[in-house]
């Protein structure tokens, strides 16, 4: 169902994978490639836009993200950056940061998966293979030998 | 949504693109879990610069140009133009290699022998990098300041070593080839690797002054030892190899060597000389063949046959050394591609030893003849020799 505000800009309708509505002007929405796509193939019209594998906390931040992208074309830069450091500053944590990422590269919004990726890069410099592994609990899958001879072949990155 | 049992592969991919200029960290993560260390391995890349007319400048131009966190693979061909000139510009092609931590390098100078050593100490400094495996250089000097601390396969050629202690350099190394070294510090030495190392290839295509002269290595199970035809070899190393398994010496003929020993008319003064140096040619090999004891499996030229039997007097009054020996093969004949009858004396000194003997084999045009033709001369002395 699309809904015509009153400066003529059209609004859509997106739904998360609990349930929860979000309203958005279409010009914010289309900042996903996902979603750009999927209005382009006419699915919008017929109600709001199912995002299965997004929850309503994940898609507010996303949204969040998008309306200032969308609004800020002419803005200066340096002010978008500080608002982005701010933003995944706010997303506290590597957890909250994976699930933005995973949202955006479900959504394909470049910028924000770039932000994102940056964000947890920088989190896991200088880490050892062990904490990369307890942040995201990584199962490690290395059998004794194989986790033996990945050490030694590379043992001057880890000195 | 279950995040936290495992990243999708773009998520990692993504994340891990942002490590491409920090190697370090990049390789670090290849411990994280398979899944990682896949995507890591596929960063990797290998480079071949065999064309020689490229310049160094423009070699480092393409380099750059690419996100390259990690090579595994690096070879690199030229031909110095003109003495001393480039040098330093090859060394940063080097250092950028080194500096993406390099498994395996390649480095061919084929500078012009005229120039000599030139080719050096700038070099080498790059060379100092931890992630080195395999270095294999051709026609050049190292100097006396080289370390390759984990370097553990070694391929020189036509090298000169002028650095006396070259094991302690390389204390990881467990493959060494030699092809025409240049020992001159060695000379009269003993050439003494550490245990660890396991394989050992001597070859000489060219005629050389300072030949090895004593190898004794604890670790060896592999020797290979060949000197091609024309090269006018003067004297054989003295070896002691314990734990040796394999060993092969594919010696060809010194020029004229056989007939000259072979005559007993009166020789020339020059002749006289000659022959000394031949008669020295025909016991070192014998001394090394002796230091061969240990050897399993033995592989021997045609020539090394042919000088056995040309010493009758000093093989029969040797017991065969050959205690544990299993397998003896004949290399190929290139002269007249006949198989050589090994004669009965010769027989008795390699194969009467052993109780262990199961094959014995000669190859011709590549293939594998049985031992009976070989034997042809000596077989029936040999009864007790299940073959």
């Amino acid at each position: 169902m699309s809904i015509t505000t009153e400066n003529n800009e059209k609004m859509i309708t997106l739904m998360s994978s609990d349930g929860e509505e979000f309203v958005v002007e279409e010009a914010v929405a289309a900042q996903s490639q996902t979603i750009k796509h999927l209005i382009e193939d006419g699915c919008s019209t017929e109600g709001s836009i199912p995002l299965p594998n997004v929850t309503g906390r994940v898609l507010s931040e996303v949204i969040q993200y998008c309306k200032k992208h969308s609004s800020s074309d002419d803005k200066e830069e340096k002010e978008l950056e500080a608002w982005d450091a701010e933003f995944v500053k706010a997303a506290d944590d590597h957890v909250a940061l994976t699930d933005l990422m995973m949202a955006a590269n479900f959504l394909d919004i470049k910028g924000l998966l770039d932000l994102v990726a940056q964000t947890l890069a920088n989190m896991i410099t200088g880490k050892s293979p062990e904490e990369v592994r307890r942040m995201w609990n990584i199962k490690n899958d290395f059998t004794p030998e194989e986790a033996e001879k990945v050490r030694k072949e590379n043992q001057w990155a880890f000195e | 949504m279950d995040r936290l049992s495992s990243l999708p592969d773009d998520i990692v991919l993504h994340i891990l693109s942002f490590f491409l200029k920090d190697t370090k960290s990049f390789v670090r993560f290849s411990a994280v879990s398979r899944q990682w260390n896949t995507h890591l391995e596929s960063f990797v890349r290998d480079f071949f610069f065999d064309d020689e007319s490229l310049s160094p400048s423009a070699i480092l131009e393409s380099l750059e140009s690419q996100d390259v966190p990690k090579i595994g693979t690096f070879r690199l061909s030229f031909r110095p133009p003109q003495k001393c000139r480039g040098e330093a510009s090859y060394g940063k092609v080097i250092d950028f290699a080194t500096s993406r931590f390099v498994n395996n390098l390649t480095v061919n100078f084929n500078y012009d022998r005229r120039y000599g050593k030139v080719w050096n100490t700038v070099l080498w400094k790059g060379l100092a990098c931890p992630s080195l495996k395999t270095l294999r250089l051709n026609c050049c000097s190292l100097g006396d300041t080289f370390s390759f601390p984990t370097v553990t396969t070694m391929h020189l050629e036509n090298c000169s070593i002028q650095r006396f202690d070259l094991f302690l350099a390389c204390p990881n190394l467990k493959e060494l080839c030699l092809v025409d070294p240049d020992f001159y510090l060695l000379r009269g030495k003993t050439m003494k690797p550490g245990a660890k190392l396991v394989r050992l290839s001597v070859e000489y295509n060219r005629p050389t002054w300072w030949g090895i002269t004593k190898i004794s290595a604890p670790g060896l199970e592999y020797f290979r030892f060949v000197v091609d035809h024309g090269v006018d070899m003067e004297y054989f190393p003295v070896v002691d190899f314990p734990s040796l398994q394999c060993a092969v010496i594919d010696a060809a003929h010194p020029m004229g060597i056989f007939d000259l020993i072979k005559n007993n008319q009166k020789l020339s003064k020059k002749l006289r000389g000659e022959r000394r140096k031949q008669n020295r040619f025909c016991i070192t090999l014998f001394k090394l063949l002796q230091g061969l004891y240990k050897a399993e499996y033995l592989s021997l030229s045609p020539a090394v046959i042919q000088v056995l039997s040309m010493l009758p007097n000093i093989i029969e009054r040797h017991s065969s050394p050959f205690a544990r020996l299993k397998t003896l093969a004949l290399l190929e004949n290139p002269v007249d591609m006949d198989v050589l009858p090994i004669p009965a004396n010769a027989l008795v000194y390699l194969l009467g030893g052993s109780y262990l003997v199961q094959r014995c084999f000669s190859f011709v045009n590549g293939k594998e003849k049985m031992a009976s033709s070989i034997l042809r001369s000596g077989y029936a002395r040999f009864g007790y020799l299940r073959l």
